[in-house]
């Protein structure tokens, strides 16, 4: 028999082997990391690109911001060059006193040269590492490097990482871009019958403005999308939260009408036919409640008035969807809707026959079919306009 | 490892079992010592002779200047006699009218019957009146404050229970405020003290058994039950297990406590403390037991379940909703008390992943700058809140104000600006605190469990805390307080004890007793709430 104590301290030697806390590190060892840039360096190098948040900058605790704000950058980016990003990330170190924190990081932002040249190698380390979190949202940077992004200081808050989030987050809303994290694009990657896309940021002038996607195939970029095309692939791929659709009116061309979309729902189903032709059948139905009209002041009967603006609304979605099927059929040869996800699903065999090709010589081909129906629940607090007399 | 964990709680069984026989060994021993004794009393005997009796006593109480002995004569017919007694035990008017003076007065011709009859039945106008013939006894009465009535020739004397020592009048305990119900507090007077409680339960089954304990300070002790509601095996634990404490001095309930409890040094308490006479009744009506000692206003009620802890009085006095929330509430403290700190070790030191974002920026910034690790930072900030507290409780009323301000000022604000410790930890510090107040009877263990937590965590993070969470879990499922399961009613489980647990359900609805304490004996307590003109009629 053993002794009480001893089995004590037995009971606290096994402790030690129990799962892995033992990294007992304090939170003010970190630098707090809140965004990640990625971007090609001539040839085999890439340039990465930290964010670093100052806590004491950031954290406006009333009595403890004397003097905070002002003109001080409440951030540090920090850049380093190397061969792989792990390499990279421990450059980083000579610039930077405390160990990077990863986890805390919002944003990872893929230069647009890096994307075209292929992004399997680089998002490697990402996934591989413990401390990268899969949580993290991806955009890639069109037409201006990942590090002009990361370095970009924004006035509305102190933690430009977390503010490129939100603000992709409400063009997701808005069916302009798409957010996906880490772990959604390993998954789109990896799987077959569906191409990657990824949501864009971009920088025309002093802004950052997130709205578009890009289209991949395979994990090379074949082309951007504009953000009605993206408000298409998001009606299919049922995406869209609460957008607001603007479209001019049959009966007045230069005046339009806004609708803002309640509830958006879309089934896509394939059928086979019997000259093996693949055909998608796409069933968008549409909620949404009258939110600005300059068209018709004198409209008589809000029901008719309302059946009108139904069958225009079906007609604006019907082109957003249409555009966005045709730039990916005919332009990228990209199916990032993942049609041939579908068609894996209802007609396995087909598709085992088809898999190597679908991109190229099947996809193009399909007849999609999209059938939208509207319905408009309401007409805001006025059923009509003022009549101005 | 469940099997490890069951080698473990076996052995631990094996233990229980030996520590039993040991008792019953030394209980044997005792036995032998006592019938040793009962050779000796034999000349224990009253001397016959009144002069004996009185150099007896001198000798016994030599030097002790609050010792009286009043000689005096009965009447007219001449017998001597002598009072003895210690000064200041009662009311000396009463001596007088009610002992002295019909003595001294008597006027009646010859003896009849024998004096003691005389005496009995038409001389002593007192009602506490009883015959003793052990010479020790008496002097133990003199102690206790009686009157002590020696007549010449007689082996028999009187004891006349005048004793009534001074004491605080019933007042409400300090510890334990109540807004509705009674007011009044058990006294530092043993009779008073089950005045209280019998006053309560008006019942002859409602038991007082004397014992005394302590071999110098002879201080009484009283455990009460209700028959028929307690457990006999309880009792009998009870009366086994205080019979048992060989010790000088009994000055509190506190040394009994420590005496009787289950285990050396357990680390939850296993019984139960009160001042309350209304709090102490309802135990006992559940099938408790009560240990009342003279000259402590505290009682003591066992078995003690850790539920009682977060039970309190004003539960059952209606609201039983808000009553509810108010026990959940109480768990909820209790976790927070123990489990605070050392979560925010964890958390900040290991595990720093899981803080969202924007608080992690906040504390971020309030700990830069900090020289200290978060674990000796919460451990200073602990440490002075339990400084704080103690200072708190021993000091005179008077320094009251500087403690506080010091607490308030120095410790809370100027740590913080001087960069010694950092603001959230000020904040988790004292809300652990205030809520370890919130569960009076865990409040001691909860401060060492505390520590113990925090340490865990700074050495393992989350899963150190789990680990100390799993062992104190397997500690208190194998504890018992008198047999009981301590965490009882939840394991073992009773689904009529839930009524009655973390949340309490009306009190017409708690139609039995707990299950676990008056086992299989009269369990009923109520018939249910009678609804309609049934019960007008």
């Amino acid at each position: 028999m053993i002794k009480r104590p001893i089995a004590l301290i037995l009971t606290f030697l096994l402790m030690i082997f129990c799962t892995g806390c033992w990294n007992n590190r304090d939170l003010t060892e970190y630098s707090i990391l809140t965004a990640l840039g990625i971007d090609k360096k001539d040839n085999d190098f890439i340039e990465i690109t930290a964010q670093i948040i100052k806590p004491n900058a950031v954290s406006s605790s009333g009595a403890g911001s004397n003097g905070g704000g002002g003109d001080k950058k409440s951030f540090v980016a920090v850049t380093h060059v190397d061969r792989t990003i792990f390499a990279a990330l421990r450059g980083l170190m000579n610039k930077v006193n405390n160990k990077i924190f990863y986890s805390s990081s919002q944003v990872i932002v893929i230069g647009e040269d890096l994307a075209r040249s292929g992004i399997c190698d680089y998002i490697d380390f990402v996934l591989r590492d413990h401390e990268t979190q899969y949580t993290n949202t991806v955009v890639v940077a069109k037409g201006v490097t990942a590090k002009e992004i990361i370095e970009q200081d924004f006035e509305l808050s102190k933690v430009p990482g977390a503010f490129i989030r939100d603000t992709v987050q409400n063009s997701v809303f808005r069916g302009f871009t798409k957010k996906i994290n880490l772990l959604g694009m390993a998954r789109e990657l990896a799987l077959e019958g569906r191409e990657l896309s990824i949501g864009v940021i971009s920088k025309p002038d002093q802004d950052t403005i997130s709205e578009g996607l890009a289209v991949f195939r395979n994990d090379k970029i074949v082309g951007f999308m504009d953000k009605y095309q993206t408000r298409g692939y998001a009606y299919i791929t049922n995406r869209v939260k609460s957008s607001v659709v603007e479209m001019v009116s049959k009966n007045d061309p230069k005046k339009v009408i806004a609708i803002e979309l309640m509830r958006v729902s879309s089934k896509i189903k394939p059928k086979l036919t019997k000259d093996k032709k693949v055909e998608m059948n796409i069933q968008i139905k549409v909620s949404g409640n009258i939110g600005e009209q300059h068209s018709v002041p004198t409209q008589k009967n809000t029901d008719d008035f309302c059946m009108c603006v139904e069958k225009d609304l079906e007609e604006a979605i019907k082109q957003d969807c249409e555009k966005a099927v045709l730039i990916c059929q005919k332009e990228f040869k990209s199916d990032i809707f993942g049609f041939g996800m579908h068609v894996y699903d209802d007609y396995p065999k087909y598709w085992s026959s088809v898999s190597n090709k679908w991109n190229e010589e099947i996809f193009p081909e399909i007849k999609v079919n999209i059938d939208v129906q509207v319905k408009i629940l309401r007409t805001g607090l006025i059923s009509k306009s003022i009549q101005v007399k | 490892m469940f099997d490890f964990i069951k080698k473990k709680t076996t052995f631990k069984k094996l233990n229980v079992i030996s520590n039993k026989q040991k008792h019953i060994e030394n209980s044997k021993s005792k036995a032998e010592n006592d019938s040793g004794k009962s050779k000796q009393e034999s000349n224990d005997q009253i001397p016959d002779k009144i002069e004996q009796v009185k150099a007896k006593l001198i000798n016994e109480f030599s030097l002790c200047s609050d010792f009286n002995i009043r000689e005096l004569v009965l009447g007219t017919l001449n017998v001597r006699m002598m009072i003895a007694s210690l000064d200041g035990f009662f009311d000396k008017a009463i001596l007088a009218e009610n002992i002295i003076e019909p003595i001294l007065n008597y006027s009646g011709e010859e003896k009849t019957a024998s004096i003691l009859t005389l005496l009995k039945e038409r001389i002593l106008c007192i009602s506490d009146l009883r015959e003793i013939t052990r010479y020790s006894e008496s002097v133990d009465a003199i102690l206790n404050g009686d009157v002590i009535l020696y007549t010449d020739n007689e082996t028999t004397a009187f004891k006349i229970g005048l004793s009534s020592p001074e004491k605080r009048t019933v007042s409400e305990p300090d510890t334990e405020i109540t807004l509705k119900g009674s007011r009044e507090g058990f006294t530092e007077n043993l009779r008073t003290n089950t005045i209280l409680l019998r006053r309560r339960i008006k019942n002859a089954n409602f038991k007082v058994e004397n014992i005394i304990l302590g071999k110098k300070s002879n201080t009484n002790i009283a455990i009460c039950y209700i028959k028929n509601i307690a457990a006999p095996e309880i009792v009998e634990e009870v009366k086994k297990r205080v019979r048992r404490i060989d010790t000088d001095a009994i000055l509190a309930t506190g040394y009994i406590e420590q005496f009787i409890q289950d285990g050396r040094y357990p680390l939850f308490p296993v019984v139960g403390n009160s001042e309350k006479p209304d709090k102490v009744s309802a135990k006992l009506l559940e099938g408790r037991v009560a240990i009342l000692a003279d000259g402590t206003p505290t009682v003591l009620t066992v078995p003690f379940l850790m539920l009682e802890s977060f039970q309190s009085q004003e539960d059952y006095f209606g609201e039983y909703y808000f009553s509810s929330m108010m026990r959940l509430l109480r768990v909820f403290c209790y976790f927070v008390s123990i489990y605070l700190p050392g979560l925010y070790v964890a958390v900040i030191s290991f595990h720093q992943t899981i803080i969202p974002f924007k608080l992690m920026l906040t504390v971020a910034a309030t700990r830069e700058g900090i020289p200290f690790s978060a674990f000796i930072e919460a451990l200073i900030m602990v440490v002075t809140f339990e400084i704080l507290r103690e200072a708190g409780l021993r000091m005179p009323r008077a320094i009251g104000q500087a403690v506080s301000i010091v607490g308030a000022i120095v410790l809370g604000d100027a740590a913080v600006s001087a960069g010694i410790a950092s603001a959230p930890l000020v904040i988790i510090a004292a809300l652990s605190g205030i809520c370890s107040f919130i569960v009076p009877p865990l409040m001691k263990s909860g401060a060492v469990m505390r520590l113990i937590i925090l340490i865990a965590s700074s050495i393992m993070g989350l899963s150190g805390i789990g680990f100390v969470t799993f062992i104190t879990t397997i500690y208190l499922c194998n504890k018992e307080s008198f047999s009981v399961p301590y965490l009882a009613p939840f394991a073992p489980l009773q689904a009529e004890g839930l009524k009655d647990s973390l949340i309490i359900m009306p009190i017409w609805s708690l139609k039995t007793r707990p299950r676990a304490l008056s086992q299989h004996r009269d369990l009923q307590r109520t018939t249910g709430k009678k609804l309609g003109s049934e019960g007008d009629s």
